[in-house]
């Protein structure tokens, strides 16, 4: 049987990413949905939900709803909630249902904001992709909603003529990747130790006002496909250019750092794993670009050779090389891993590894909170969890 | 852009309309794209010397798989138009409506008007707002401005009247307005009185009058419009006089 998952998990879908990238912004998310997709979203894909308010609901479409095209009754509904919540602005995303009925959220949105004066957008989901392409989107509607024009922008500044330090904005951290706060916290001290300053953090740790200043960096980076679209978005938009990696180890990070310079200078976008991978037999199973990276720091510090099995099915492809592999069929993902010795991957791919040492690196987006606990934090540190 | 959707009563003349209003267009130097919404496939057939395009739902259906370029699923016709048709599912099964909303998702990915840079797009939707895919061609993006055809025939007269409603009814939602009736005539008695009544009673300009013609008829059968066949027709003409106003409007719009 292809494309099934018949042992493994599957990883946390578009609308949990939606709601991921958007809790801490004090909007008002709604999913379209009958009821499921905000338990699911709840009980496995939110760390936050227990000690960070947000406003997360779903719409409660029903059969008739759906039948009879009832859209007056959510836009109504929308209409007594935002007027009692008073959110910053008003997301909406669709759940299978009202993907295959076509609903035109863009025009709810639309009539929503005309009513209530209250920013509101959709944000393309159909409840059966990704994660990654749930908050990736989320991420560039609430861009383009508040992100303010920067009129100073220099694109002639050089590194020469730059006199303070470089404000950085990270991309693409939700607890879906990133769970730990002590990731967050070492993605600071690499950035303060690396000379550079903090301009935003997208997704954790953060408020609207990091929305709204996005325009004020001078490079971003991005540390998983989730944050690739806005980074392309702000590029287009304020020339702001990036680098694409994650700060695993020392010696990597202490490369990514000369990345974001070269990369403020040249106002190119850069991988910064782009020289540093070799086909080896260590398997690497996640998301791209943290698996790319993880891939790039395990090179430098410790000598490892690994490939990396994106498992997500969506997300940064462009990261891959030659020998690495994008897939997400359970049964193809088990025969290519009987060619590794070693396998990184979250605890639940675990069955399907049958010869090789398996090394867990769990991954919130995949197991959920099972394993949070035990993941290590690798971000700017040395690498003996091997 | 000129964009414009074309509903109006089935068989009253709607593919006839569009494909002579896209020749029309064609014909005045505007590069045009023709997008049949109807799964019966036959809107752009008489712009194509009767070789009928790929539909796009034909093409997911029997390759099982999303087309890869626009030019699987689309053929060049009479002075450069870009025909594409929607297609749809087996008949009596799957949903129609949700196809033409795929098949703008896919035309949207393909990145369309990027690349043909149109200044004119023409949907031809099939007979009546019937439910969300069917209104689909007016959602914001696509369509700004619609244009109901009819006879004088009571149940042409209905169904006109029930897209005027349908339209209105989603005026809080950005999407596109009515701009005016067509008269297609059939030769009815009192037709052009009806129409005007029913037409002013809903405060809609009468925007052209096709004269009924043989010459209609006569190069649909060579699988050609009559701008094609002679533009030098009083039909012709009328088509022509459409055209004219519609770019004449839009380039106001656009000052």
């Amino acid at each position: 049987m292809n494309q099934t998952a018949r042992i493994i998990s599957i990883y946390a879908a578009d609308t949990s990413g939606v709601c991921s990238a958007l809790y801490e912004y004090g909007g008002m998310t709604v999913i379209h949905d009958a009821s499921g997709c905000n338990s699911t979203y709840t009980t496995h894909d939110e760390p936050r939900w227990y000690d960070k308010k947000s406003m997360m609901f779903i719409s409660g479409i029903t059969e008739k709803d759906a039948v009879m095209g009832n859209d007056d009754k959510f836009i109504d509904d929308l209409i007594i909630a935002a007027n009692e919540l008073k959110p910053a602005f008003i997301a909406l995303c669709a759940s299978p249902l009202p993907a295959m009925i076509g609903t035109d959220l863009d025009a709810i949105a639309f009539a929503v904001e005309s009513e209530t004066g209250i920013p509101s957008f959709s944000v393309k989901t159909n409840g059966m992709s990704s994660y990654i392409s749930g908050a990736a989107n989320a991420f560039v509607e609430i861009s383009k909603h508040f992100t303010k024009e920067n009129p100073d922008i220099n694109a002639s500044l050089n590194m020469s003529d730059k006199t303070d330090r470089l404000k950085i904005n990270i991309l693409g951290i939700t607890p879906l990747d990133f769970p730990l706060r002590s990731s967050y916290d070492s993605l600071l001290e690499f950035i303060n130790d690396s000379g550079f300053e903090l301009n935003s953090c997208v997704g954790v740790n953060t408020c609207l006002e990091d929305i709204v200043n996005l325009s004020d960096a001078d490079v971003n980076l991005v540390v998983s496909s989730v944050g690739v679209s806005l980074a392309d978005h702000l590029y287009d938009e304020f020339s702001i250019p990036y680098v694409k990696g994650v700060p695993y180890g020392k010696e990597f990070s202490f490369r990514i750092g000369d990345y974001i310079k070269e990369s403020f200078s040249t106002k190119t976008n850069i991988d910064s794993t782009k020289d540093l991978r070799c086909e080896g037999d260590t398997a690497i199973l996640g998301e791209s670009i943290q698996s790319a990276s993880l891939a790039s720091a395990l090179l430098l510090d410790k000598g490892i050779k690994a490939c990396v099995l994106e498992t997500v099915g969506e997300g940064d492809l462009d990261i891959l090389k030659p020998f690495d592999l994008s897939c997400d069929d359970e049964k193809i993902l088990e025969d290519e891993l009987r060619k590794f010795k070693t396998v990184l991957g979250d605890p639940l791919f675990k069955p399907i590894v049958h010869d090789a040492d398996f090394i867990p690196l769990p991954h919130e987006a995949f197991s959920g909170r099972c394993f949070t606990k035990s993941a290590p934090n690798l971000i700017y540190t040395d690498l003996d969890f091997l | 852009m000129i964009k414009i959707a074309i509903y109006g009563k089935g068989g009253i003349g709607k593919s006839t309309v569009t494909s002579n209003l896209a020749a029309a267009l064609a014909y005045m130097g505007k590069r045009v794209i023709q997008i049949g919404c109807d799964p019966k496939a036959d809107s752009t057939s008489n712009l194509l010397s009767g070789n009928p395009v790929f539909p796009v739902m034909n093409y997911m259906r029997d390759y099982d798989k999303e087309p890869e370029s626009l030019e699987e699923i689309s053929k060049i016709g009479y002075k450069g138009i870009l025909c594409i048709e929607t297609g749809g599912p087996t008949p009596g099964l799957g949903c129609a409506g949700r196809g033409i909303i795929t098949t703008f998702s896919l035309l949207e990915e393909l990145e369309l008007f990027e690349k043909f840079k149109p200044d004119a797009v023409l949907y031809d939707v099939l007979g009546d707002v019937v439910c969300g895919g069917f209104a689909a061609p007016i959602r914001e993006g696509l369509a700004s401005k619609v244009i109901i055809v009819t006879s004088g025939e009571k149940m042409a007269l209905y169904a006109a009247g029930n897209i005027n409603s349908a339209v209105e009814n989603f005026k809080e939602r950005s999407y596109a307005k009515v701009r005016g009736i067509v008269l297609n005539r059939r030769n009815v008695l009192n037709e052009e009185e009806k129409v005007r009544e029913f037409a002013s009673s809903r405060s809609l300009p009468i925007i052209a009058d096709i004269p009924r013609s043989d010459d209609i008829i006569r190069f649909e059968d060579e699988g050609k419009t009559v701008i094609e066949g002679d533009p030098t027709l009083e039909v012709s003409r009328c088509f022509l006089d459409l055209a004219k106003m519609l770019i004449e409007e839009d380039e106001k719009e656009n000052m």
